[in-house]
C-alpha cells in the first residue's frame, strides 16, 4: 500500500531548519509544525517578528491581523494571543541570536552546525522585572524605535514580547556590571560563551528577509542632515500607539505636528546600484499617507513618485481610495535633490512640472521610501549552505520553479527570494512549507481522539507569585495567600519567590499531587502564559504583576482588594468547569481541485505527493487552461515544455483522476466531509466525497472593446502576438512599426484593478521583437508601467533597446483609426504637448483579466467575490488562499489576476493549507468551543447566521442545532445570539460570567 | 413622574461622600483575549498607572459580550461596565467585535429611551499595541463614573 508521505509510525522524521524568524519563517514554521516536523526556527537579531512587528496596520485594509496566522486547529497546543506577544507551539524550536555555520550532507538529511552568540542573559531565568535597566549607565538608540528614542544598554525590544527576556546591546555595554548585581534572579552572566550545537535538518528553508535601503548612502537626500527627513520605516513608529510619540505624528526638528508632508519613493529602488523594484513601497507609502490623513485631516501629504505600482488584489482601489476619498496628492516625479530651508528646518522640494515649469514647493516633513536591499550577511549565508545569489544580492529562485534553489532541499521564501509584500511573502511561506514537508515525510499525525474528561469535584490548587517584592512591594501577596486559602473549592494555596524559574515551575505537577487538586489558579504574571501551556490540567491565569502590581502603585489596599477579587473570580471560573467535548471527526482524505488550468495541475501534483488522493475536473475538452496559450516568459524558461510535462505526470500518476468535459455543480456539506456532484459531457452524474476543495477556475483575457479590436485585423491582444511570434506566423522582419497599448479595459472605473500580467507581457514581446528585429520601431503607450521586482530590469533593457515608451492619462487614450489600409494610432504627448501620431503595422492590445464563471463557483460553495468578482481570501496577508469557508481554498487567477511563476506559487500553497487539513484521519475539537443545551434549542437557526466558521448546522430530524467541534473556533458569536441561552462555551458558560461578576458586585 | 423624579434626585448627590472620602466605584470590564487584554499586559510592562476599579474578566472576543452580561453586572451594583475589543476589522474571529458594537448600541439605546444612564457602558477599541490608550481609558472611565456618582439603579429596584 502507498503511504504517501507518511513514514511509519514510531519512526521521527529529521526536522526542519528555518533560517529568519519574520513573518514568511514564522509562518513556514507553524506550517511544519502542524505536520509534526520538528522546526528549529533560527535568527540571528534576539528577537522574532522581523520588520513586521515594528508595523501597527497593514496594505489594503489598514488592519492588523497577525493573529490570523496562528493555527485554527492545534489551538491547545499553541499560543493563542498576540502574535507580538509571541509564538509558542511545542514542535517550533525558537534559536535567537543563532547563525548558521555549516551544512553538510544533502537533501532529507542535512547536519547543520549552528552557533548561538550569547545573549548575557538567561531566558530561563529572566523574570522581565526590568531592575536591571533601572541601574544600567549606558544609553543607546532604541532600535525598534529607529533611534527616535533612547533605552539603556540592556533592555526589552518590545514590551509585549514573550518571554520577557531582556537583550543586551553588546556593541554600547560597557560591562561595569551594575546590571548583575541588580538582578534578582542571576540571569545575567557577562562572562558566557557562544554555543554551538548540531541538529539534523531533512530540509532548509531560508527566510531571511529583507533590510531596508540605508539613505546615509545617498547623500542628495540630507537623512541624518536634516532633522526632518526621516525614513518610512522612522514614520511608522512615529503614527504607531507603541512609539515614541505615542502615535501623535510630530515632526522631530521642533515637535510640532506637520501641515504638509511629502513621500519621495524609490528611494535606494529602481537605480543604477539596484535596478529592481522593491514592489511594496508605493503601496506602504500610500498607506502610510492615508493614516496620516486620517489622523490629521487639515495635513497636505503628497506623494512623488514615478509609477504607481498598485498591482496586487485591491491595491488600485486602495490609490483611488488615497487619492480620490482622503486628497492625497500624486506627483509624477523623481526628485532629485532634497533642501532644507535653515531658518525653519522646513524642506524645499524642486519638481519639473508637466507643462515645463520649474516648482519649488516646501514641506515639514520629507518621508523616504526605502526599498528592500538583502540582508548584508545573506552573501555569507548564502555561501555557507553553498546556495548562488543574483546580481543584486538577492537568492535566486526560476520562474518556473517558484521557492526552489539551486541546492536540493533548500528553500528560499519571502523577500530572501526578491522583494516582494506580505502576501505574496505568505503565499511563498505555505509553499516552501509544502516542498519541505514533502521531503522529511512526517509520521502521521498522533492519535487525536481525546478522552472525555470524568466529571469529578473541583479541587483547586492556587500559586501566587510574589515576584522577589516586584509583586509583593505594591501587593500584600501574603494577604492574598491567606485570603485563597479561605476560598471554597481550594484544597492548596501557597506562595513562591519566582514561580517562572525552572524548578519551581517545574515542582508544580508534584505538589497538585500532593493535594490532590485538579484545578489550577496561577496568580503571577504574564511572562507565565507560554508555560501553562504546557500543564494538562484546566489553569486560570491572574495576572497580578502587569494588571495590578505594575499599575496600581501607591494605592496597595486597592491593589489588594482587586488581586483578592481577582483571585476569587478564577476560583468561580474554574470552580465549575463545562465538560471537555470529545467528538471528533472523520474526515474524507481526498480533495476536489476545480480547474485544470496552470494552478490546478500543480495544486493535484503537489498532493499526489503528500499521498492524498485527487479529483481534478476541468470544464473544457483539455488540460492546461490560459498556459496552453503562454510560449515564452519575461524571465526566460519554456513555458510548454513545462506544461507538456505537468500533463504528463499528472496523467500518469493513478492518485489523480481527472475529469474533462465536467463541471462541479453541487456542493454541500463542510471541511473534512463535502459531498460534490459532478456533470460530465454526458450529463451524466457523478457524486464525489471530498475533504477538501480548491478553486483554481482561472480567469480568461477579455475581449477588448476599444481600439476597433475585431474591427481590423493589425489590431491583436498580447497574447495573440506571443501565439504567432511563436507558431511563426508572424515574422518581425516584415514589421516597421508596433504600437502597443496597456491597461485596455484594466484600472478603469468599470474594472478598477491593475491586471498584473499585461506589463510583463508587453515587455516580454518588445524584446522578443527587438531581438528578431532590431530595426522596428516599438511604441508603448502606458499609464503606469508595472515592471515590479526583478522585472525592472526587463524594462531597462527594452528602453535600451531602443523601445519607446509613451504615458497617456486615462481621461485621454490614445485612439486608434483605420484610414484605408493604414493603421493610425494618435495620443497626447505630456511632455512635450501636441499630439503623437504613429501609424503602425500592428497594434497589441493588452486586454484586461477577468474571472472565469467565479460567480456560478461561488454560488455552489457559498462563498464570497470581491466586488471585482475574483474569490474573496479569508485575510488578504495571513491567510492569502484560505476562503471564508473552513476547507475551501483558492488560488490561481480566480483568486486575482497574477503570473506564472507566482500562480505555481500559489497553487503550493493551497496544496498545503489543503494537505495540512486532509493529513489528519480525524478533526478533534479544541477545549474552548461552543456546545447546544438539546433542551432549551428552538431550532431558530440565529447562531448559525451568527457564526463566522460555519460551524453549526440544524439536525433537521430533532430540530435543533449542532455543533461541528472541529470547526468551532470558541469565539462565542453564537452564545450570544441565542435568545434562549441554550448555546454556551465549553469553558465559560453564563453562569461562571455571572458567579465571577458575583465576586466583585 | 415620581419614580423619575427619585432618580435624578439620586444621580446629583452622589458624587463626594459625607465624611468628605471621594466615591470609589466598582466596574466591570470585559476585554477580549486578541487586543484589549494584550493592551492592558502593554499598560503593565510599561508601567502606566490607572485606578484599581475596573474588575476585568477576559473573554476570547467581545462579541461574546452578551448584553444580558453588562445588564446583569449593571442591575448587580455595577457603576459601570466597558467592553473593550479589537479596532473594527482587526477581529480575530472576523467580525466579533463589529457584533459586540451594534449589540452594545442596541443596549444603549434602549437604556436611553427608558430614561436610564447609558453612558456608564462604555465600549471602546484597543489595539494590542496601545497600552497608553488602555490606561488613559481606564483613568477615563473611573473619572467619569466617579463624577457621576454611585449607581442609583443598584437602590432603586429591589432585585
Amino acid at each position: 500500500m502507498r503511504t504517501g508521505i507518511f513514514v511509519a509510525k514510531g519512526k521521527r522524521a529529521p526536522g526542519v531548519l528555518v533560517i529568519g524568524a519574520g513573518i514568511a519563517g514564522i509562518k513556514a514554521a507553524l506550517e511544519l509544525a502542524e505536520f509534526g516536523v520538528r522546526v528549529y526556527l533560527c535568527d540571528h537579531k534576539p528577537y522574532i517578528g522581523g520588520t513586521l512587528s515594528q508595523l501597527d496596520r497593514w496594505f489594503p485594509d489598514n488592519h492588523c491581523g497577525m493573529c490570523k496566522v496562528l493555527p485554527v486547529f492545534d489551538r491547545d497546543r499553541s499560543s493563542q494571543y498576540c502574535l507580538r506577544q509571541g509564538l509558542i507551539h511545542p514542535d517550533i524550536e525558537i534559536l535567537p541570536l543563532t547563525e548558521v555555520e555549516k551544512v553538510e550532507g544533502e537533501a532529507g538529511d542535512f547536519r547543520v552546525t549552528l552557533s548561538t552568540k550569547s545573549s548575557w542573559v538567561k531566558p530561563e531565568l529572566c523574570t522581565g522585572c526590568g531592575l536591571c535597566a533601572q541601574v544600567c549607565p549606558v544609553e543607546v538608540d532604541s532600535e525598534f524605535n529607529q533611534g527616535l528614542e533612547k533605552q539603556k544598554a540592556i533592555h526589552s525590544r518590545h514590551p509585549l514580547a514573550l518571554p520577557r527576556t531582556y537583550t543586551i546591546d553588546q556593541e554600547h555595554c560597557t560591562q561595569c556590571g551594575a546590571c548583575v548585581d541588580a538582578c534578582p534572579t542571576g540571569a545575567i552572566d557577562l562572562a558566557s560563551t557562544d554555543e554551538i550545537r548540531d541538529v539534523a535538518a531533512g530540509a532548509i528553508i531560508l527566510a531571511t528577509g529583507f533590510e531596508e535601503f540605508d539613505p546615509l548612502s545617498a547623500s542628495q537626500y540630507g537623512y541624518k542632515r536634516y532633522p526632518n527627513v526621516i525614513t518610512s520605516i522612522e514614520l511608522e513608529r512615529l503614527l504607531s500607539k507603541s512609539g515614541p510619540s505615542g502615535g501623535k505624528l510630530v515632526r522631530p526638528s521642533d515637535g510640532q505636528v506637520p501641515r504638509s508632508v511629502a513621500f519621495l519613493q524609490c528611494v535606494g529602488s529602481r537605480d543604477l546600484k539596484r535596478n529592481y523594484c522593491s514592489s511594496a513601497c508605493c503601496m506602504y507609502a500610500l498607506k502610510e499617507a492615508m493614516m496620516i490623513k486620517e489622523a490629521e485631516p487639515e495635513t497636505n501629504v503628497a506623494v512623488f513618485f514615478m509609477d504607481l505600482r498598485a498591482f496586487g488584489k485591491g491595491y488600485h482601489r486602495y490609490y483611488e481610495q488615497a487619492r480620490r476619498e482622503l486628497g492625497v496628492q500624486f506627483t509624477r516625479a523623481r526628485i532629485p535633490v532634497v533642501k532644507q530651508d535653515f531658518k525653519t528646518e522646513d524642506l524645499l522640494l524642486t519638481t519639473v512640472a508637466e507643462d515645463g515649469k520649474t516648482i519649488t514647493s516646501r514641506f515639514d516633513l520629507v518621508v523616504l521610501s526605502v526599498g528592500q536591499t538583502p540582508s548584508p550577511r545573506f552573501r555569507e549565508i548564502s555561501e555557507v549552505l553553498g546556495l548562488t545569489t543574483n546580481q543584486w544580492g538577492f537568492g535566486n529562485t526560476e520562474a518556473l520553479s517558484p521557492v526552489v534553489t539551486s541546492r536540493e532541499g533548500i528553500f528560499a521564501c519571502g523577500s530572501a527570494a526578491g522583494p516582494k509584500d506580505i502576501a505574496d511573502t505568505l503565499v511563498e511561506a505555505e509553499a516552501a512549507a509544502g516542498k519541505a514537508v514533502a521531503l522529511v515525510k512526517p509520521a502521521k499525525q498522533r492519535s487525536v481522539e481525546t478522552e472525555p474528561e470524568e466529571d469529578e469535584e473541583p479541587k483547586i490548587a492556587v500559586f501566587v507569585c510574589n515576584c522577589q517584592g516586584q509583586i509583593a512591594d505594591a501587593v500584600d501577596t501574603k494577604g492574598l495567600l491567606e485570603f485563597s486559602k479561605g476560598l471554597a473549592g481550594v484544597v492548596h494555596a501557597e506562595e513562591a519567590g519566582h514561580l517562572c524559574q525552572p524548578e519551581v515551575w517545574s515542582a508544580i505537577p508534584d505538589s497538585l499531587k500532593k493535594s490532590g487538586a485538579n484545578r489550577l489558579v496561577v496568580a503571577a504574571c504574564s511572562a507565565l502564559r507560554p508555560g501553562i501551556l504546557s500543564l494538562d490540567v484546566p489553569v486560570e491565569l491572574v495576572n497580578i504583576r502587569e494588571e495590578l502590581a505594575w499599575v496600581h502603585q501607591g494605592n496597595s489596599q486597592a491593589a489588594a482588594e482587586k488581586g483578592k477579587s481577582q483571585i476569587a473570580m478564577a476560583v468561580e471560573k474554574l470552580g465549575r468547569p463545562g465538560k471537555r467535548p470529545s467528538r471528533s471527526e472523520e474526515i474524507t482524505t481526498r480533495a476536489v481541485i476545480v480547474g485544470g488550468g496552470l494552478g490546478g495541475l500543480v495544486a493535484a501534483l503537489s498532493l499526489a505527493e503528500y499521498g492524498l488522493e485527487v479529483e481534478l475536473v476541468e470544464k473544457s475538452a483539455k488540460l492546461g487552461g490560459n498556459l496552453t496559450h503562454i510560449h515564452s516568459l519575461l524571465e526566460g524558461g519554456d513555458p510548454q515544455g513545462y506544461l507538456h510535462h505537468l500533463v504528463e505526470k499528472v496523467n500518469a500518476e493513478p492518485l489523480i483522476h481527472v475529469w474533462i468535459e465536467t463541471e462541479l455543480v453541487e456542493c454541500q456539506g463542510y471541511a473534512g466531509n463535502f459531498q460534490c456532484t459532478l456533470r460530465d459531457g454526458d450529463s451524466a452524474q457523478h457524486d464525489i466525497e471530498a475533504g477538501a476543495i480548491i478553486i483554481a477556475a482561472g480567469g480568461v483575457e477579455s475581449r477588448p472593446a476599444e481600439y476597433l479590436y475585431g474591427q481590423a485585423e493589425p489590431v491583436i491582444t498580447q497574447r495573440e502576438l506571443d501565439e504567432r511570434l511563436a507558431g511563426g506566423a508572424l515574422n518581425a522582419q516584415d514589421l516597421k512599426c508596433v504600437v502597443m497599448i496597456q491597461c485596455v479595459g484594466s484600472r478603469d472605473e468599470e474594472r478598477p484593478y491593475c491586471s498584473r500580467v499585461c506589463c510583463s507581457q508587453a515587455l516580454k514581446n518588445a524584446l522578443a521583437l527587438k531581438r528578431q528585429n532590431p530595426d522596428i520601431d516599438i511604441v508603448v503607450f502606458y499609464r503606469d508601467l508595472m515592471s515590479y521586482g526583478f522585472k525592472e530590469e526587463y524594462y531597462t533593457q527594452a528602453r535600451e533597446a531602443g523601445v519607446l515608451f509613451v504615458r497617456y492619462e486615462v481621461d485621454r487614450k490614445p485612439t486608434v483609426t483605420l484610414d484605408g489600409e493604414m493603421l493610425k494610432v494618435q495620443a497626447a504627448d505630456l511632455v512635450l504637448g501636441g499630439d503623437i501620431i504613429v501609424e503602425p503595422d500592428l497594434v497589441v492590445l493588452s486586454p484586461a483579466i477577468v474571472p472565469n464563471g467565479s460567480g456560478g463557483l461561488a454560488h455552489i460553495f457559498g462563498i464570497e467575490l470581491t466586488e471585482d468578482g475574483f474569490f474573496k481570501e479569508a485575510e488578504s496577508k495571513f491567510r492569502p488562499v484560505d476562503t471564508l469557508k473552513e476547507g475551501i481554498f483558492v488560488c490561481g487567477l480566480a483568486h486575482s489576476p497574477r503570473g506564472v511563476s507566482e500562480t505555481i506559487a500559489q497553487a503550493q500553497a493551497a496544496a498545503q493549507q489543503t494537505a495540512w487539513l486532509l493529513s489528519r484521519a480525524r478533526l478533534a475539537p479544541s477545549r474552548l468551543i461552543s456546545q447546544v443545551n438539546e433542551r432549551r434549542c428552538s431550532g431558530c437557526e440565529l447562531c448559525i447566521a451568527a457564526c463566522p466558521y460555519d460551524a453549526r448546522f440544524k439536525d433537521s430530524e430533532k430540530g435543533v442545532v449542532v455543533v461541528r467541534p472541529a470547526l468551532c473556533q470558541g469565539c462565542g458569536a453564537c452564545v450570544v445570539a441565542c435568545p434562549n441561552a441554550a448555546a454556551s462555551l465549553t469553558e465559560l458558560e453564563d453562569r461562571q460570567i455571572f458567579s465571577m461578576m458575583d465576586v466583585v458586585l | 413622574m415620581a419614580d423619575k423624579d427619585e432618580y435624578q434626585e439620586k444621580k446629583a448627590d452622589a458624587p463626594v461622600k459625607k465624611d468628605g472620602s471621594e466615591f470609589e466605584p466598582t466596574m466591570i470590564g470585559f476585554f477580549c483575549n486578541w487586543c484589549t487584554a494584550t493592551a492592558a499586559d502593554l499598560a503593565g510592562t510599561t508601567r502606566l498607572q490607572y485606578p484599581a476599579n475596573i474588575h476585568p474578566i477576559r473573554v476570547m472576543c467581545s462579541g461574546t459580550v452578551d448584553p444580558v452580561y453588562v445588564l446583569r453586572a449593571w442591575l448587580s451594583g455595577a457603576d459601570g461596565v466597558i467592553v473593550g475589543g479589537c479596532p473594527p476589522g482587526d477581529c480575530h474571529y472576523i467580525s466579533g467585535n463589529l457584533k459586540a458594537r451594534r449589540r452594545m448600541h442596541v443596549l444603549k439605546t434602549i437604556l436611553k429611551t427608558l430614561g436610564l444612564e447609558d453612558d456608564r457602558i462604555w465600549v471602546r477599541w484597543i489595539s494590542a499595541a496601545e497600552g497608553r490608550k488602555f490606561a488613559e481609558t481606564m483613568r477615563e472611565f473611573t473619572r467619569a463614573i466617579k463624577d457621576k456618582g454611585p449607581s442609583p439603579v443598584k437602590d432603586y429596584w429591589s432585585i
